[in-house]
């Protein structure tokens, strides 16, 4: 190993030692603890693990033992997992602790996820992105940094996503006996009614739960949410939609996306996408997770009215004078967040964790052979989501007074010159 | 539906058969002989034929079952015992021996003592019910066994047997050749069962209960291709089996894990197998009740290729109560321990069996090691079983009908019961009990099954059987009947055998 692999080794070492040394606490908070670089180790047959990676298409399962602050499972299931983010080389993985074992645990978590950052090259989006979400108040998974080694040799820089299943429904709403669906992408759809055939959204609220329960029950209420979205009068819209929809909590989390310039969320480029569905135990009331965050933060200039009118809800939303002056709160409540400095001329908060982040994973993405980048990649990937944090924040607020003050007539505001606007 | 015109043909027959008057051996073509022969047999009754074979006594084929019960050396099974054993030709008036196409309770195409061929022919069928859902395991109707063969000698010192399935795709049953050198010494060759477990090598037209117990289906070795030296020695107070086979015993195919590139699927490694049998009362004196009495043991063993090889669990129509769901890979080592006594019209007999699965490299591993070896799986289970013909014929040497149905009598009855359990898991292991195919504490289950039986000899030809089965599963979600941790099954056999 050359000089430079070693010394990238040794700090990878001192960091996980930094984890290792903050052990003690065991539950799942301490998992999802960004504040230091997880190891999680895994232990395979040395045939499954190639065959997970050789049919990494494939969601087959296979057994694993997992480790983590010297505690150990036994026979978690491991699958590859992942849409565009599949990889025959370095595969993200879904570890269900319960798939081989019924009612096992692993501080308290029935599975979670091992992101492989396939798609970004700075690692940071998702992380960062999820983190601002759940300081708005939106509802997200936990998120942490890891190193993951697999047979006890590292096996590339990871990020560990808390699932949202039951237990995370349960710690975000405090209840669990509601109706969860995951969002799968099928076409580009922006909640347009499609009749009344149930069938017609079947395939694009999967049931994470209440998986055997009838078609009635399970999609009769998503149908006539989308139905009421559709055709309720103007006056009566937020009235109508408000027992399907918390249109509040819709509004914050598309304000928050909308700061983070997600390109792929609930106002996305391909249609809505990227999010969970929880419908509240006993009524027809339902709220959006947020999910998958790894296209957010790609443009500095991001129009913060992208997909507003391609999508029915939203389009209605802005109509709706509460919710519209609501959404710019929010958007300004995000950018407010993220540049919240501890003293002036600070860095804002978003910058702070763009660097802290880039010093803690920095060793383990150079160490990681198996990333789909170069480490020049990572360092300019890095570096613009640096220029994102420190720059956005303004953007955002000349963009909200621009819109608010001239109806959007007024020029675009300008950032910077010289700013790199987009991310490669 | 395929076996309607079979079951159509069986009843035909079985009404024929029970019709029929007790046959003899007779030349077809001397009427008048056949009419004297028979005076002499009615003063000497033959023994049923499978233990009338020109060989002389301690040949394989004495038990008449030689692919099953010929090569279990029991006394006991041995169908033809001495004290009852009539030569055909001995019987025959002027003493020679019959030659031609002869009917001697099958048809037989014989030459003196040179040559004897005999035509046999089996048909099972049986009708089921049981809480258990039948559909996919064949339904409440089945034809058990549809088996045709021939099965002989040559210059008494050789003995055959070919015998098929019909409409199987794999049809072949038992085919070798059996040379006997000398009592002590036999070498048999071809296709025939592997010498493990009394019950497992007992034929299936010769059982006590409609099925074997758990444990013998589950863990005995069945036919395959191979070689055995057996034989008898110290006036047949011992009886050897040593053999060699390909595999251990045809089964299931091997399901192989996914090949890595460039790597050679494993093989099935050849089994070996020895079994021996001791009837310590055979030779004395006195002890009459005794003599009947066999202890045993036997062991296969084998190596089974890499995957998810596993014995499995299932009941007794076929559900899966430990599937073949965990990756093996090494030996595998059977051993069984049997006894079997036939006092008079009773018999009581019993066997243990305990089989492993080595799982070498089947592991996750650890620090220390990657691919690590767990703990064998184990399986093993026993049963006892107890019979008693009510209408007094013994049952040593099988079960004869004194007085047939309508032949002055009403058959033969006969009532039993069995105990069994069959048990599956892996002793020793640590960790959580898991459904993972690589878990070092498999979750262990259990079939306990109680059997009580009665059987109708009609006559020689024609049996009917009728069981009343109660499982009891230790684990009642892998049950047959998921959820529920026992229930009633019953099944009635008719057979017809020539």
């Amino acid at each position: 190993m050359r000089l430079t692999g070693r010394l990238v080794m040794a700090a990878l070492c001192a960091c996980l030692a930094g984890a290792a040394a903050s052990a003690g606490a065991q539950t799942s908070d301490d998992l999802f603890d960004d504040q230091v670089l997880q190891r999680i180790d895994v232990h395979v047959n040395t045939r499954d693990w190639y065959w997970l990676k050789a049919e990494s298409a494939s969601n087959t399962y296979y057994t694993a033992d997992l480790k983590w602050r010297g505690q150990t499972v036994r026979n978690v299931g491991l699958r590859s997992r992942g849409s565009a983010s599949r990889s025959a080389v370095k595969p993200g993985l879904r570890v269900d602790i319960n798939r081989y074992v019924t009612g096992q645990t692993f501080l308290g978590l029935t599975s979670f996820v091992l992101d492989n950052l396939e798609t970004d090259a700075s690692c940071l989006r998702e992380m960062l992105a999820m983190k601002l979400l759940r300081r708005m108040g939106v509802p997200a998974p936990r998120e942490a940094f890891a190193a993951l080694f697999v047979n006890n040799a590292f096996a590339g820089l990871y990020a560990v996503v808390e699932s949202i299943d039951e237990t995370a429904v349960d710690r975000l709403f405090g209840e669990h006996q509601g109706y969860l669906f995951e969002y799968q992408w099928t076409m580009v759809y922006n909640f347009e009614y499609l009749g009344a055939a149930l069938e017609a959204y079947a395939p694009m609220f999967q049931p994470v739960n209440h998986k055997f329960d009838a078609p009635s029950t399970l999609y009769g209420p998503i149908e006539a949410m989308v139905r009421t979205i559709n055709d309720a009068p103007d006056p009566d819209f937020a009235t109508s939609v408000e027992p399907y929809l918390d249109l509040g909590a819709f509004v914050r989390m598309v304000a928050g996306q909308a700061f983070l310039a997600e390109q792929d969320g609930l106002l996305g480029n391909w249609g809505v996408n990227n999010f969970y569905f929880y419908r509240f135990q006993g009524t027809t009331r339902s709220r959006f997770i947020a999910w998958d965050a790894d296209h957010a933060m790609t443009a500095v200039d991001y129009d913060l009215t992208a997909g507003h009118n391609e999508s029915v809800l939203m389009r209605r939303v802005m109509q709706v004078p509460d919710l519209r002056a609501a959404y710019w709160a929010a958007v300004l409540e995000a950018a407010a967040l993220a540049d919240e400095a501890e003293e002036a001329d600070a860095p804002g908060w978003l910058e702070r964790e763009v660097v802290r982040f880039q010093a803690q994973i920095g060793p383990a993405v150079r160490a990681d052979t198996l990333k789909p980048y170069s480490d020049e990649e990572f360092e300019q990937a890095s570096a613009y989501q640096m220029t994102f944090a420190r720059q956005r924040g303004a953007f955002v607020r000349c963009e909200v007074r621009r819109l608010g003050a001239t109806n959007g007539v007024a020029a675009p505001c300008s950032v910077p010159v010289g700013s790199a606007l987009r991310a490669k | 539906m395929s076996d309607r015109p079979v079951a159509v043909a069986l009843a035909v027959v079985l009404v024929m058969a029970a019709a029929a008057p007790r046959a003899i051996a007779q030349p077809v073509n001397s009427i008048t002989a056949a009419i004297a022969w028979q005076a002499a047999r009615t003063v000497a009754p033959v023994a049923r034929d499978q233990g009338e074979v020109l060989v002389g006594a301690g040949g394989a084929g004495e038990a008449g079952e030689a692919g099953e019960t010929g090569e279990a050396g029991q006394a006991g099974t041995k169908k033809g015992k001495k004290g009852k054993k009539t030569d055909v030709a001995a019987a025959k008036p002027g003493g020679t021996d019959p030659s031609g196409f002869v009917w001697d309770d099958r048809p037989s195409l014989r030459f003196g003592k040179a040559f004897r061929m005999d035509f046999r022919l089996k048909l099972q069928a049986d009708v089921r019910a049981s809480s258990q859902d039948l559909a996919p395991v064949g339904g409440t109707f089945e034809m058990g066994r549809k088996r045709v063969g021939i099965k002989g000698s040559v210059l008494q010192r050789l003995e055959y047997e070919v015998e098929a399935e019909i409409g199987d795709p794999s049809p072949w049953r038992d085919v070798f050749l059996d040379v006997k050198i000398a009592s002590a010494a036999q070498v048999k060759g071809g296709k025939f069962k592997v010498p493990f477990s009394l019950e497992e090598l007992t034929s299936p037209t010769e059982l006590d209960f409609v099925y074997r117990a758990r444990v013998v289906d589950a863990l005995a070795p069945a036919r395959d291709i191979g070689g055995l030296v057996h034989g008898r020695l110290f006036k047949k107070v011992l009886h050897y089996q040593v053999g060699a086979f390909q595999h251990d015993g045809e089964g299931p195919k091997t399901l192989e894990p996914p090949l890595l590139p460039g790597e050679v699927a494993g093989l099935r490694g050849r089994a070996y197998a020895g079994r021996v049998v001791v009837a310590p009362f055979r030779a004395a004196s006195g002890h009459k009740a005794l003599k009947t009495l066999e202890v045993g043991g036997a062991m296969v063993t084998t190596t089974v290729p890499e995957g998810m090889n596993n014995l499995q669990g299932r009941s007794v129509f076929d559900g899966h109560f430990f599937p073949r769901s965990l990756y093996v890979n090494g030996p595998r080592v059977r051993t069984g321990f049997e006894f079997n006594w036939m006092p008079g019209p009773a018999s009581i007999r019993g066997e243990y069996i305990r089989a492993t699965d080595a799982r070498e490299g089947q592991g996750v591993g650890d620090e220390q090691q990657i691919d690590s070896t767990l703990v064998p799986l184990a399986a093993q289970g026993w049963y006892v079983s107890g019979t008693w013909v009510l209408t007094g014929e013994k049952t040593d040497g099988g079960v004869v009908a004194k007085r047939p149905l309508f032949q002055g009598g009403v058959g033969a009855v006969q009532v039993g019961a069995r105990y069994e359990t069959l048990w599956f898991g892996t002793p020793g292991a640590t960790g959580p009990p898991s459904t993972s195919p690589r878990t070092s504490q498999a979750i262990e289950n259990r079939d306990s099954v109680v059997t009580i039986g009665v059987n109708w000899y009609v006559n020689r030809w024609v049996r009917v059987q009728g069981n009343a089965i109660h499982e009891t599963f230790l684990d009642p979600a892998r049950s047959p009947i998921p959820g529920r941790a026992s229930f009633w099954s019953g099944v009635c056999r008719l057979q017809f055998v020539l």
